[in-house]
């Protein structure tokens, strides 16, 4: 490939580019604009410039496809020539579905119209995109990733777009890389018994079963059943289990819907390699699932798929939701990328974002590790607003203020250029996630809309255990073992990355301290990876229990073996800490080194990047009151402000600061 | 109401911060209201599966194994004043919604009449979701067929526009296009080729409007003007023509409405 994936952005023909993009939609703006409408993202700083191409915007009638003949804002190619000649860079998304808050989604209608595309839930009825979430003006059937005919008309749409992108493809034309699909996960109906109950999707699955059992025997003596043969197993349609003999057949059905995700995003990445998208990578993007069915670290590591970002849209009250996906990307990508990043909002949305609030949750997602960005939107567009450039081509007062100074500060400190080096990870328990997947209920459509407290889609089950695994299979409890190690590295000032326990040992072995929710079961490949990674010199720390299962809840004495008691126990060059909840303090302050530096506001947050030659310093208030701190330095700094209210210089082993809520102020360190 | 091809565009920003909290879908159709606190019992044809107590971990101990009469537990559990709001819910009831919902492809359909019917389908049926006190059935007094009829009745084309001001600073300006009982484009008063100068709930600004908004999109059919804490009021207001009356007379409203025929 001419255009391939660094740590830093993208190097192509050799040249390294930043990542650092803006989406503008050609075909929903006046021709005669583009030119101002790019000349002024230009302006804004913006090199790399991101658009989709809507399959129903070109696709007008079956076969039948606008280039721009009929209407000229469909003038793609007329759109890459001006990219060309301005030297603009560009990312392309031609789907095939792509939102964009599209009546459809971009799908075009007779797609959609087609029984044997469309998903089906466990009711038995159509699957409708208002399933979940609120996607004006019009319901759609949403198709089944499933079927054939599906990838059909996919087929047939590729074949019109791929040539034209492939004549653009860098390093002689503008694309810089294409995405495959977009936020594929069931149109955000994600939830174990949701969808997709159609016959092609349930032929997948038997093949699922079929590949995994191989004989049917084998099936029934795990499942406890006498099935004749694949064809006779259904699929849950609800959380049906009573004892532990009912796991696995939910169990698979859950990995199944993983697949299904998986398998789509790199069939489509696939058809577009075989199409003549060669020579740039293929990314995918995640709207914001970091457990089943998403599974980003193996999507990742598929060999078609060359990078996986997660999308952001969040204001600045949810700060720690920002952070944690960061951290997540951080963690668990070769680069982490925000495809979709908060630039102005969807109509439909309740709070579209002032200006001071993007710049807050901008500078949350730089100071936590984001190193690939777009923006979207960077020009308006019908359904969207509160972006820096209207579809008029002027400049929105505020917006394109903010976007001037990130700009400014991104030329003098590139982004990717700066990281943060947190020696702890943390990972979250992949069957954990399972479990509270599978253990659920009330997946039917519009559910979302009555205000039900999320308990009550808990199935409380009586399975055994020794320890609490729905209380522990909650990643967002504060008061479960992983809410309370998070809770704990922040009270103790550690900045730390976050993944799951699909991380790969090369990955692993990064850090000097790892974090893990652990109980009664889990997968034997993550069990002895996690040994190895001990084996070799980390420090695993585990708990509330220790998994004496598999993840089918068979015997399986990996870690058990070694950590036979709460407490520390060597193994190879490292050790393994069980640990429980109140513990975890003290085994927490034994492992890590002081912090280089320290600060007395709890609710503040702080984070050094280290470039080649320099360092950032990133002070957060994400709270909504004023903040006084002092920040203590391990060893005297000399500080220059360049981000904030802050002009003065600084130098000695404090910093006293006044930070108004919701702000971010940078400073460039030196040491004495 | 809504086009399926709706045109939304030339949004200022302020005023689409402003009108969002009306965006948010489930104030039109769930009972539970945010922060409440609620007892939820959901059952399986009478079969109880789970309690959730929104504010405890104390459950009731007195709620039957089996549910024969959801409405009169729901009343009965009200009335012990411990909660807000009792809610009695068939798991089936919701999957019937569902299956209901989609069981076609609805694109006959329109977005805010497929809504409707969930909000039939879901309340429709007092045994299946079993409520006390129930949801209101309107929203600050207006019914989903009241502005379905309103909006049905409309010359065509037309457009409504609602200008809100604070100290005379635009705070929400929105304009609709309607045709044919559809409405077609949605637009803020910076989509306006003309500049309205002196803004404010007067007859001035009100004249120039109604002229721009008749040279550019449609005539006008019903334009209200009014300051910030006059629609606040409008809204909570049970007698909403009266309430106007009020404010017009304090000049903190003004309107013109075009009689329908």
């Amino acid at each position: 490939m001419t255009v391939t994936l660094t740590e830093q952005g993208l190097a192509i023909d050799g040249k390294h580019v930043p990542v650092y993009s803006g989406s503008v939609h050609y075909w929903r703006l006046e021709r005669d604009l583009w030119p101002l409408i790019l000349e002024r993202a230009q302006s804004l700083g913006f090199g790399m410039i991101e658009t989709y191409i809507p399959w129903s915007a070109h696709e007008i009638a079956p076969g039948t496809f606008d280039w721009g003949s009929l209407d000229p804002r469909k003038d793609i190619e007329a759109f890459f020539h001006l990219c060309e000649a301005r030297g603009l860079y560009l990312l392309v998304r031609p789907g095939p579905l792509i939102n964009a808050e599209m009546t459809d989604f971009g799908f075009p209608e007779w797609v959609l119209l087609d029984p044997e595309v469309q998903a089906h839930t466990a009711l038995g009825s159509i699957h409708l995109d208002a399933a979940w979430g609120f996607h004006p003006p019009r319901p759609f059937p949403v198709p089944s990733y499933a079927s054939s005919k599906f990838y059909e008309a996919v087929g047939r749409w590729f074949d019109a777009v791929c040539p034209l992108i492939a004549r653009h493809q860098a390093p002689h034309g503008c694309i810089v890389a294409v995405q495959s699909d977009n936020e594929s996960c069931y149109m955000f109906h994600d939830q174990a018994y949701a969808t997709d109950y159609s016959p092609a999707s349930i032929t997948a699955y038997r093949r699922f079963l079929r590949e995994r059992y191989q004989e049917i025997a084998q099936l029934n003596a795990m499942y406890g059943q006498l099935y004749p043969d694949f064809d006779s197993v259904a699929p849950p349609r609800d959380c049906q289990i009573r004892t532990v003999a009912d796991v696995p057949l939910h169990r698979d059905w859950v990995e199944y819907k993983e697949r299904y995700i998986h398998n789509s995003v790199v069939l489509i990445a696939q058809m577009l390699r075989d199409r003549g998208i060669q020579n740039i990578p293929v990314f995918h993007n995640v709207a914001y699932q970091n457990t089943t069915p998403l599974d980003i670290a193996r999507m990742e590591a598929d060999p078609v798929i060359d990078w996986v970002g997660m999308n952001l849209y969040r204001s600045p009250r949810q700060y720690t939701g920002v952070i944690q996906r960061m951290r997540y990307l951080a963690g668990t990508t070769n680069l982490p990328f925000v495809p979709e990043f908060m630039s102005g909002i969807w109509s439909h949305h309740i709070q579209t974002p002032t200006p001071a609030e993007e710049e807050f949750v901008t500078l949350a997602a730089l100071m936590h590790g984001m190193r690939a960005v777009n923006f979207y939107m960077l020009a308006e567009r019908e359904r969207w607003q509160g972006s820096p450039i209207t579809r008029h081509g002027q400049y929105r007062p505020g917006y394109a203020d903010f976007y001037r100074r990130l700009s400014t500060f991104l030329q003098h400190y590139p982004l990717g250029t700066f990281s943060r080096q947190p020696r702890v990870i943390v990972l979250l328990n992949y069957d954990l996630g399972r479990y509270a997947a599978m253990a659920s209920t009330l997946h039917y459509a519009h559910v979302d809309l009555l205000r039900l407290p999320a308990d009550l889609g808990i199935v409380d089950l009586d399975l055994g255990f020794r320890w609490d695994v729905a209380h522990e299979s909650d990643h967002h409890r504060p008061d479960n073992w992983l809410g309370t190690m998070c809770m704990q590295l922040k009270q103790q000032q550690v900045d730390y990355d976050i993944a799951d326990s699909h991380i790969d040992l090369h990955r692993l072995q990064r850090y000097a301290v790892v974090c893990i929710p652990t109980v009664d079961f889990m997968d034997t490949g993550d069990q002895q990876r996690l040994l190895n990674y001990v084996a070799e010199g980390g420090c695993l720390t585990i708990g509330p229990g220790v998994p004496y299962l598999d993840s089918n809840l068979q015997p399986c004495s990996i870690l058990k073996e070694v950590a036979q008691a709460p407490g520390v126990t060597a193994c190879g060059c490292g050790q393994i800490v069980w640990a429980k909840s109140d513990d975890l303090a003290t085994v927490l302050a034994q492992r890590l080194p002081p912090p280089a530096l320290c600060w007395d506001a709890p609710d503040v947050d702080v984070v050094e990047q280290i470039g080649e030659k320099r360092r950032l310093l990133f002070i957060a208030n994400p709270s909504e009151r004023d903040q006084h701190v002092t920040i203590t330095f391990e060893t005297p700094r000399r500080l220059y402000p360049v981000w904030g209210d802050s002009s003065k210089t600084f130098r000695g082993p404090q910093l006293i600061l006044d930070l108004a809520p919701y702000t971010i102020q940078v400073w460039e360190a030196q040491y004495d | 109401m809504i086009d399926p091809h709706w045109q939304v565009i030339d949004l200022d920003p302020l005023t689409w911060r402003h009108l969002g909290p009306y965006l948010e879908p489930q104030q039109y159709i769930a009972a539970a209201q945010p922060g409440e606190h609620g007892l939820f019992v959901l059952h399986d044809h009478g079969r109880v599966l789970k309690v959730v107590d929104t504010h405890s971990r104390t459950l009731p101990e007195d709620i039957p194994a089996h549910i024969s009469d959801p409405e009169t537990l729901a009343r009965e559990l009200y009335r012990r004043g411990e909660w807000q709001r009792v809610h009695i819910i068939d798991r089936h009831h919701l999957a019937w919604v569902a299956q209901q919902a989609q069981a076609t492809h609805r694109r006959d359909l329109t977005f805010d009449a497929y809504y409707h019917l969930v909000y039939t389908l879901l309340w429709g049926n007092r045994e299946g979701y079993a409520c006390e006190p129930p949801p209101p059935a309107h929203w600050h007094g207006w019914t989903y067929t009241d502005v379905h009829h309103f909006i049905a009745a409309l010359p065509s084309p037309a457009t409504l526009a609602l200008g809100v001001y604070s100290d005379d600073i635009l705070w929400l300006g929105l304009i609709l296009v309607c045709e044919r009982g559809l409405i077609r484009r949605v637009t803020t008063f910076e989509g306006l080729h003309s500049t309205i100068t002196n803004p404010g709930p007067t007859e001035h600004t009100l004249t120039t409007l109604c002229e721009a908004l008749a040279a550019q999109f449609a005539p006008p059919a019903a334009v209200l003007l009014c300051t910030n804490a006059v629609f606040s009021g409008w809204l909570a207001a049970s007698d909403k023509l009266a309430y106007l009356d009020a404010a017009r007379v304090e000049a903190t409203a003004i309107w013109r409405v075009v009689p329908v025929t």
